[in-house]
């Protein structure tokens, strides 16, 4: 059977993720502290811890992670 | 000392950390992405396992109490296209980190939350649903398969309807573009076929009716349930994960003979944490999964559940609350 162009059924409901990838974000108004271990937002001008922010994420993995994160992948792949 | 292992982008952890601090608990945060910044080694005959950070030299064999094994960053995941190597590189560079992760099993006398070998087996949903069943959870007439007449005999035998999810990460990511891939409501598959689903096997389960969500949070013996509603409190009908506003999640209690099994459940597969999804429906609650390493910031922010606060105490306590 030649499979090179049929994609599994799943497929057919696949809907495409909201938000780019951290990587691709380029997020200047975001900064990890390196010495206080926690990410730091700029918001109002000031800036704040993140989980404190009132923005909510918005990567990938964020679109994904609620409530769905099987990402530790065998560990990694 | 306690360790975490994480990502910087991963909040949860922030959380985790916040509390440390607030506690003056010695910890140490290792973003794995950035290993490859960092000087580590590992000697013997007298075994040692250093990481350094910040300058200073941490030996893990004579410290560390307690791992916190969250979301590990693979090295160059935060680093744009442009500027990362090939990927023949980038996987043989993965390996080399994993192992020197992996390794930290062997220093003994360790906590870890979750250990990453569960973690991984308690991933498998075939695994989960057969524990599950076993525990005595009520579990959804299911058929995993790839095979299109068993499908269709299913559909059959529940009336017609039936739910479709991937069997492992539903995540698709394209040179472009990811897709993601949610729970699906199917009534027909006689057009569809038959390679489409011979390509590989999917979850098939029973529609569940008039359904609330529940997620389970479970921190060793500590329970953290939220109900899953729209802002006007009625349940979802759909996939959840799908709305993106408009939804609620409302701390609740469940009936304790359903708690103690979550728990019973969690234990018997290796973990300290899991998330696990259940489903009212008729008045009857079903298991539907366990993301053994699942996301937990929105309802330490959104319900006020005090998450964080429990797996600190867990870390310093070592499991004995």
């Amino acid at each position: 059977m030649k499979m090179n162009r049929v994609e599994p059924f799943s497929f057919r409901f696949k809907r495409e993720v909201v938000s780019p990838s951290r990587a691709a974000l380029k997020n200047n108004d975001e900064v990890y502290d390196d010495y206080i271990d926690m990410l730091m937002v700029l918001e109002d001008g000031k800036w704040i811890y993140a989980i404190d922010g009132k923005e909510k994420r918005k990567t990938k993995k964020c679109d994904i992670e609620k409530g769905e994160d099987q990402k530790d992948d065998r560990i990694w792949r | 000392m306690i360790l975490i292992l994480s990502n910087k982008y991963d909040i949860a952890v922030d959380y985790v950390v916040r509390v440390l601090s607030k506690k003056k608990i010695d910890f140490l945060r290792i973003n794995t992405e950035d290993l490859i910044d960092k000087k580590v080694s590992v000697s013997f005959p007298n075994f040692s396992y250093i990481i350094t950070k910040k300058g200073m030299r941490y030996n893990l064999e004579n410290r560390l109490q307690s791992v916190w094994f969250r979301r590990p960053g693979k090295p160059f995941e935060f680093t744009l296209e442009e500027n990362r190597p090939r990927k023949s590189v980038i996987t043989f560079v993965e390996d080399q980190w994993h192992a020197f992760i992996e390794g930290l099993k062997s220093i003994e006398n360790v906590f870890w939350i979750n250990d990453p070998d569960k973690n991984r087996a308690a991933e498998n949903k075939i695994y989960q649903l057969k524990l599950a069943q076993k525990i005595g959870l009520q579990i959804p007439k299911t058929c995993i398969t790839n095979d299109k007449e068993e499908i269709m005999n299913f559909l059959e035998q529940c009336g017609g309807k039936i739910v479709a999810k991937a069997l492992y990460s539903p995540l698709i990511e394209e040179e472009s573009k990811d897709y993601f891939i949610f729970t699906n409501i199917i009534e027909s598959v006689k057009e569809i076929p038959e390679c489409e689903f011979q390509l590989a096997p999917m979850i098939f389960q029973e529609l569940l009716k008039e359904k609330v969500d529940y997620r389970l949070t479970i921190v060793g013996d500590e329970c953290f349930p939220v109900k899953v509603v729209r802002e006007s409190d009625r349940g979802v009908a759909e996939d959840w994960r799908i709305i993106k506003d408009g939804l609620k999640f409302v701390p609740c209690e469940l009936p304790k003979d359903i708690t103690d099994k979550c728990v019973e459940f969690v234990k018997k597969l290796g973990l300290v944490f899991g998330a696990i999804d259940l489903v009212k429906s008729f008045d009857k609650f079903y298991f539907l999964e366990i993301n053994p390493n699942g996301e937990w910031a929105w309802l330490q922010k959104e319900a006020g559940l005090p998450i964080a606060e429990t797996i600190v105490d867990y870390l310093v306590n070592g499991g004995i609350t």
